[in-house]
């Protein structure tokens, strides 16, 4: 009772907030038109940005999580963010679109964004943050929402093969569609067809390697580690 | 040095970075991109020492890279040079993107200086203020990171050590992964028990405060005051065109008079607070112990 | 004033055949300082969580608890927060933020106290436990003892009635541990808290605490003070009894008339008296252990992690005889990880060789290092396992190892852990978990055993266990080498010990003569009767000397 409770005052806030943000969006842009000066697809497309996340942190805050719900949130990100170094020996592999992929699958789609948002400014706190920091948050925000909005459900999907697709798919469409239009336009400031190819092309090398980790992450361990979130959400009694 | 912007109220310091990286992204004009450049460099210099100019040997080749994708793909502009593959060069779109260039540079610069300064302490400080929930999860979480990180080494010479043998790279990947797996696996048990010590400690009640380690002294009110002052003078002459330039398709500037004089200097001052504040505290220890 | 009143609490967990408590009663005042003693699974933890609600496990509970004369389940969950206080085992986990200062503002933030209240009884806080001095560090850089000691100063930061505490200090180090011990009497007896502990390192506690309360099965067996308690353990000769300080073992060894010491000082002075008319210095006779040719020789080792950091160690010199239980003590931070993390050939030394079985570390190949020269033991078992049952778990690192199905049953009878095979790893007590570790590394037939710390945290009965278990490997003739803080069990149980100091090997003997040879870094039962004994290091031998005293 009381868990269902908790889930419906979810929906009238974020049914508000994507309101408001429709009504920011078409505003934002007109401003951005009028007053901006040379950065003003940037500008505009920061504040969009802003937008699109900010209904996702104001219901993890309305929701007032319980401290299971924390405490299961700040390992899963902490594990994205620093788990990097049990692969030490191999720089290139990158095991956190992997990770957040499997925490939307299990988590669903609100906490894929959330945790794939919070860990990208996370681990930005050691490596830097940067202009490009925004779109690193959004990209790996809209990685866990696709995954926990296509794989709905919470075991291990019958197809090991699929799920590795999908992690390899998302980090070149998803992840790097989104970082690479992010550097477009902090470095030119202006979007053209050509320049958005040309970006994609020159960012096709690092986003191969990417989608190669994430494949090969998910292939092997998505099944054992799967596993052991569903048995935490039964512990810890997370329902989604 | 730094300490003297180091121990401002976070909020003072937020509001600044804001308007310095802003500002720095939002105007063309050649003159306020190079004192942002100058400025972001001197108050980086003062903050972290020699590492400065590897940050600015680092940025250079990005802007470099800046300079080379705008001068492909953007083609307006008056004076071609040559054409390449059908394309023309042109000197504006050169220009523009050389500019682009050194703003991406301050840009990198501010935000080093911003990392510098805005420790993760005052971040969170900051967004404890406006979302308590979403604080604490970053704390947490720079909590539970340096331990991941040990104990993902620990898992990994552990796994070594037992016999599970690594040879092939394979066989490295595969031990790599179930590192993680086991990495996981512990740190969830391990994380029941710090949301009991959660729960014990109170977590939940109704009423929850924050504790603010900070407080806005009377020198964080100046200081902020200085910053929206000259902020609201430079954004004045921004807005009112007095800096505009446009470079296509050719270069070319508003009126070189009073006001846009007076943005300049007001631009400079702005970007200069910091500096300012780090220098007047040098000089006044220098005074100080002088007269012992 | 009553505290606590439990009336025939029983509990059991969900699924679980056995009641994990057993018709429990006792009574708390207000202001005593009680300790809970008891083997490992005996209900002491649940009895602890089940005095704090929010850390209560789930299960079928009966009877009723009185907190201040209210059904326990009836008061306010704030008055739970501000006048219970809990601290767990693991001075790792309880830990929730990043900051030091941030941890002890917690609980007061949770109770709604403003900034100014706050700062005020932080301050207050740091000064009496001394941790002004770490106020603004990362909690990620504090050692574990100072981990728990901010532990202990969170939970007191809301001026609580009561303080429980489940095993606090078996992860600690004995410096940390005493730290910890002082800082919570200080609390006990200058503020007048309440404080209910459970415990294994009795010989430093039960001589301060007013009241003991023994366990087993679930039940209270024995519940006074611990003169009483330590007769009682005695008369029905349970294996509790094993666990008590070396004053009253050494007591009761021999038909003593008077008060029953508890302390180390009221152990000398009990001697002291008995043998009053003691002319000479008797000493043990021990027989020297034939040395065999070393399995682990070091020369001349020199290490350090990086170019400009402080040598580890500098020109360590070691030799480990074949065959035998070789102990290797020191401070925490002198180096002893290192030294395993460089005889196992995960670091490479900077200057100096390792030899194992004769031959130089580097001319081994990896493979043929960890599949049959050398297995590491760590300190957390949990680094190890990947299976979700301990079955799969050993079934697999058989198969990868060419292990046959014989082999792996002999080393399942070995290390004892028939009948926990259908668990998972996890769900292990910390003495299984370990026992299982080890029946994974024992599957490479390791020629050497190296192991890190393993009586951390485990109870006496365990512990003589893996005694047994390392006696029995060393008959077979692999070499066990353990890194440990723990002088009562090195003095019991090894053949040979060495200290580990300023990076060097400065003192390497026959384990009791080791302890003998000490001052400060030895047994109680050393510490009790060296003014009489020249060399007794362990209970039974003090008891023995006595004996033959008499005698003459």
């Amino acid at each position: 009772m009381q868990e269902t409770k908790r889930k419906l005052k979810r929906q009238p806030l974020r049914a508000a907030a994507f309101v408001s943000a429709l009504i920011l969006i078409p505003a934002t842009m007109a401003a951005g038109i009028i007053f901006f000066d040379g950065r003003k697809y940037y500008i505009t497309s920061l504040l969009l940005i802003l937008y699109i996340m900010l209904p996702f942190f104001l219901s993890f805050e309305r929701r007032k999580p319980q401290p299971k719900e924390l405490a299961a949130a700040a390992v899963m990100c902490a594990v994205a963010a620093g788990g990097r170094i049990a692969f030490f020996w191999l720089p290139q592999f990158k095991p956190t679109a992997a990770l957040i992929i499997m925490a939307g699958i299990s988590f669903g789609p609100q906490s894929g964004f959330l945790l794939g948002a919070v860990t990208a400014f996370v681990s930005n706190f050691y490596f830097g943050q940067g202009p490009w920091t925004p779109w690193q948050m959004l990209a790996l925000g809209l990685t866990g929402l696709a995954a926990g909005l296509i794989f709905k459900k919470s075991y291990l999907p019958d197809n090991p093969l699929l799920l590795s697709l999908f992690g390899a798919a998302a980090a070149i469409i998803i992840y790097g569609g989104i970082v690479n239009l992010g550097s477009l336009l902090i470095s030119t400031g202006t979007v053209t067809v050509r320049s958005l190819a040309a970006s994609y092309l020159a960012g096709l090398p690092m986003d191969a390697v990417h989608a190669a980790s994430t494949f090969i992450f998910l292939f092997f361990a998505a099944g054992p580690i799967l596993k052991i979130l569903k048995r935490i959400k039964a512990k810890y009694g997370i329902y989604v | 040095m730094s300490r003297a912007f180091d121990s401002l109220h976070p909020a003072v310091s937020f509001v600044f970075f804001l308007c310095a990286v802003g500002f720095s992204m939002c105007c063309m004009n050649p003159v306020m991109l190079l004192i942002s450049f100058i400025s972001s460099l001197l108050f980086l210099f003062v903050l972290t020492g020699e590492k400065s100019l590897k940050y600015l040997l680092f940025s250079f080749p990005a802007a470099a890279a800046v300079a080379a994708v705008n001068t492909a793909f953007n083609h307006r502009g008056a004076t071609i040079l040559l054409y390449v593959n059908g394309n023309p060069i042109t000197l504006e779109s050169i220009v523009y993107g050389t500019a682009s260039g050194i703003m991406l540079m301050s840009v990198i610069i501010w935000f080093a200086c911003l990392n510098r300064v805005m420790t993760s302490d005052k971040l969170i400080y900051l967004f404890a203020r406006v979302s308590p929930s979403l604080s604490l999860l970053f704390s947490m979480i720079l909590r539970f990171v340096p331990k991941m990180k040990r104990r993902a080494k620990h898992i990994a010479s552990a796994q070594k050590c037992s016999g599970a043998a690594a040879a092939k790279t394979a066989d490295r990947i595969k031990n790599s992964l179930s590192a993680v797996v086991i990495l996981i696996s512990w740190s969830f048990e391990d994380a029941a028990d710090t949301a009991d010590s959660m729960k014990c400690r109170g977590y939940g009640l109704p009423g929850r405060s924050v504790f603010y380690k900070y407080s806005l002294t009377l020198k964080d009110v100046s200081v902020l005051a200085a910053i929206i002052l000259f902020a609201a003078f430079s954004a004045a002459g921004g807005i009112s065109g007095a800096v505009y330039v446009s470079y296509f398709p050719a270069y070319s500037a508003a009126a070189c008079g009073g006001p846009a004089f007076f943005t300049y200097a007001a631009y400079a001052v702005l970007l200069n607070i910091p500096l300012g504040l780090c220098l007047t505290e040098e000089l006044k220890w220098c005074f100080l112990k002088s007269k012992i | 004033m009553v505290l606590f009143e439990i009336k025939n609490l029983s509990f059991s967990y969900p699924e679980a055949e056995k009641k994990a408590l057993d018709c429990i009663s006792l009574t708390v005042k207000e202001g005593e300082l009680i300790v809970l003693c008891g083997p490992s699974g005996c209900g002491k933890t649940t009895l602890l969580r089940s005095l704090k609600p929010p850390a209560a496990p789930h299960g079928s509970r009966d009877g009723e608890i009185l907190y201040r004369g209210i059904p326990l389940n009836e008061v306010p969950d704030r008055r739970l927060a501000e006048e219970i206080g809990f601290v767990f085992q693991n001075p790792d986990n309880q830990i929730v933020t990043d900051k030091v200062w941030h941890e002890l503002s917690f609980t007061l933030e949770s109770l709604g106290l403003d900034s100014a209240a706050i700062r005020r009884r932080t301050a207050e806080m740091s000064g009496f436990f001394g941790i002004s001095g770490w106020f603004e560090h990362d909690t990620a850089d504090l050692s574990g003892g100072q981990k728990q000691l901010l532990n202990l100063a969170a939970a007191a930061a809301a001026s609580p009635k009561v303080l429980l505490l489940d095993e606090p200090t078996a992860q600690l180090d004995p410096v940390a541990a005493a730290d910890f011990f002082s800082a919570l009497l200080r609390i006990s007896r200058e503020l007048g808290t309440t404080v209910i502990l459970s415990e294994q390192r009795l010989e430093e506690i039960l001589p301060y605490a007013d009241r003991a309360a023994v366990m087993e099965n679930g039940r209270i067996i024995a519940d006074g003070t611990p003169q009483a308690v330590g007769k009682h353990l005695k008369e029905s000769a349970n294996g509790m009894y094993g666990a008590m300080p070396s004053a009253m073992k050494i007591y009761y060894g021999l038909d003593s008339v008077g008060e029953c010491p508890v302390s180390v000082r009221d152990g000398r002075r009990f001697l002291g008296e008995y043998l009053k008319d003691l002319s000479n210095r008797p000493s043990v006779e021990r027989k020297k252990t034939e040395e065999k040719a070393p399995a682990i020789e070091t020369r001349d080792l020199w290490f350090r992690y990086e170019k400009d950091s402080p040598d580890i160690l500098k020109s360590l010199n070691l030799t480990v005889p074949s065959g035998s239980f070789f102990a290797v003590t020191g401070a925490n931070g002198s180096g002893k990880s290192t030294l395993l993390s460089l005889l196992s050939g995960l670091l490479k030394p900077c200057r100096g060789n390792i030899r194992l079985e004769g031959k130089k570390i580097s001319k081994y190949s990896q493979s043929e290092l960890y599949s049959g020269i050398v297995s590491l033991l760590p300190q957390s078992p949990q680094a190890l396992f990947t299976k979700s049952t301990l079955k799969e778990e050993l079934e697999e690192a058989a198969k990868a190892r060419g292990v046959s199905e014989a082999r792996l049953d002999e080393i399942r009878r070995l290390t004892d852990i028939k009948e926990l095979s259908d668990r998972h790893p996890y769900d292990l007590s910390g003495g299984e978990q370990q026992r299982a570790a080890l029946a994974e590394l024992l599957l490479s037939e390791p020629r050497i055993l190296l192991l890190d710390e393993p009586t951390k945290g485990i109870d006496a009965v365990y512990k003589s266990k893996l005694a047994g278990i390392i006696k029995r490997l060393c008959r077979n003739g692999t070499t066990v080498l353990t890194v440990s803080h723990d002088i009562e069990f090195c003095a019991e149980y090894a053949d040979f010990c060495a200290m580990l100091f300023d990076g060097k090997i400065i003192a390497s003997a026959p384990a009791r003569d080791f302890f003998a040879g000490n001052t400060f870094y030895t047994t109680a039962a050393n510490r009790i009767s060296r003014d009489y004994f020249s060399n007794a290091v362990t209970n039974d031998e003090v008891v023995e000397l006595c004996r033959k005293q008499k005698e003459n």
